[in-house]
């Protein structure tokens, strides 16, 4: 009977973990992807988002939804770091375009 | 007074950068694809690529004996002379009834403030007589415009910058954008169509910016259909990875400005077949 009591309460202590764990990675995606989508309307507003972001972002939510927290997060990333270079790259042009003009 | 030398003489060359007229930026243009395709007339830049490849000129010549846009330039012609509900037509909108007018545009409108495309000017008038604006990339608004550019066969393009710091700005700003590296690859308008010009891009040669807009809207092969400049513009930009801006937005009518000025002197040959 106490056997019982034991396993029982390791089988929920376990399910307890792991729901506690499936939280942490949907909140790491939830942050990942937050940062990725706020970079991709930065460089959208300078007019400069690269087309591969957004397919990045797609297959990210796609991932999360079958539950690959870990893919998610990596894809989330990648976008956010495009998006940032996208942002460098309108900033970068602002003053480097000149020097390219046929003189 | 050394030194005085020295700035005046820094300050002049700044000033001279800084200042280069739009007819300085032209002429540098033209010079630059003279000295890099020596054997090709000025003239012949309408042709695009077909100006400097001999072996596709040839094939290119024989498209043009069936020319694939002559369906749109019917359709045009039936769509321009159509009267609108209220019983006006195109012609009533455009200088002399919108035939033979291609050569100058887009031009700045000092009323509005804005560069004035022909497309943009086919659907202002479609709004003020009670229509629906067309869509900007393709389809009828394209054989409307091939069919005007096809009147207008001949003239030679005659894009004005008026006297005003708006019109400066609008030009500044396409050039500006011909010259800005954007998307994944990190190319611009001219990385490709200057720099570029003449190398091969997989199996295809990259046309030289000279001349471009004479020959627009084109017939592409690639797309099986008619396609205005600005379509164009769009597939540019998707093909170096970055997320097109709107068709006729600010920014592609700026671009469209600079680049039709830089052809400046070369005749109309619109609409075009291409690859």
């Amino acid at each position: 009977m106490h056997k019982k009591y034991v396993i029982a309460g390791a089988l929920i202590l376990a399910g307890f973990q792991a729901g506690l764990a499936q939280a942490a990675d949907e909140a790491a995606y939830k942050a990942a992807c937050d940062a990725a989508e706020e970079a991709r309307k930065m460089s959208a507003e300078l007019k400069y988002e690269w087309n591969t972001v957004a397919p990045l972002i797609e297959k990210a939510g796609a991932a999360a939804t079958a539950g690959d927290f870990g893919k998610a997060v990596s894809l989330c990333d990648e976008a956010r770091l495009q998006s940032e270079a996208a942002v460098a790259q309108a900033r970068q042009q602002a003053d480097d375009w000149r020097s390219a003009v046929v003189k | 007074m050394k030194r005085m030398v020295t700035v005046f003489l820094g300050a002049a060359l700044v000033a001279g950068l800084a200042w280069a007229t739009p007819e300085d930026d032209r002429q540098a243009f033209v010079e630059y694809f003279q000295n890099r395709f020596p054997d090709v007339a000025v003239a012949d830049y309408i042709n695009g690529v077909y100006a400097i490849d001999p072996g596709a000129y040839e094939q290119w010549v024989q498209i043009e004996e069936f020319a694939p846009y002559e369906l749109a330039i019917a359709e045009g012609k039936e769509l321009f002379e159509t009267p609108f509900a209220n019983g006006k037509t195109y012609a009533d909108c455009f200088p002399n009834g919108g035939i033979g007018i291609r050569q100058n545009y887009p031009y700045f409108d000092t009323a509005t403030g804005q560069v004035k495309t022909l497309e943009l000017e086919i659907n202002e008038c479609r709004e003020k007589n009670g229509e629906k604006p067309l869509g900007y990339k393709k389809g009828p608004i394209a054989s409307i415009s091939a069919y005007m550019a096809f009147t207008s066969r001949g003239q030679v393009l005659d894009v004005k910058i008026p006297d005003d710091p708006r019109a400066m700005a609008a030009y500044e700003h396409g050039k500006e954008f011909y010259y800005s590296k954007r998307g994944q690859l990190n190319f611009s308008c001219a990385d490709c169509h200057v720099s570029n010009s003449g190398m091969m891009i997989r199996a295809d040669r990259l046309s030289p910016a000279l001349g471009h807009p004479t020959h627009f809207p084109v017939y592409r092969s690639k797309w099986n259909d008619m396609g205005t400049l600005h379509r164009r513009f769009d597939g540019c930009n998707k093909q170096v990875r970055a997320v097109p801006l709107k068709a006729q937005g600010e920014e592609y009518r700026d671009l469209e400005y600079f680049v039709t000025y830089m052809s400046n002197g070369l005749v109309i040959n619109g609409p075009g077949a291409r690859k």
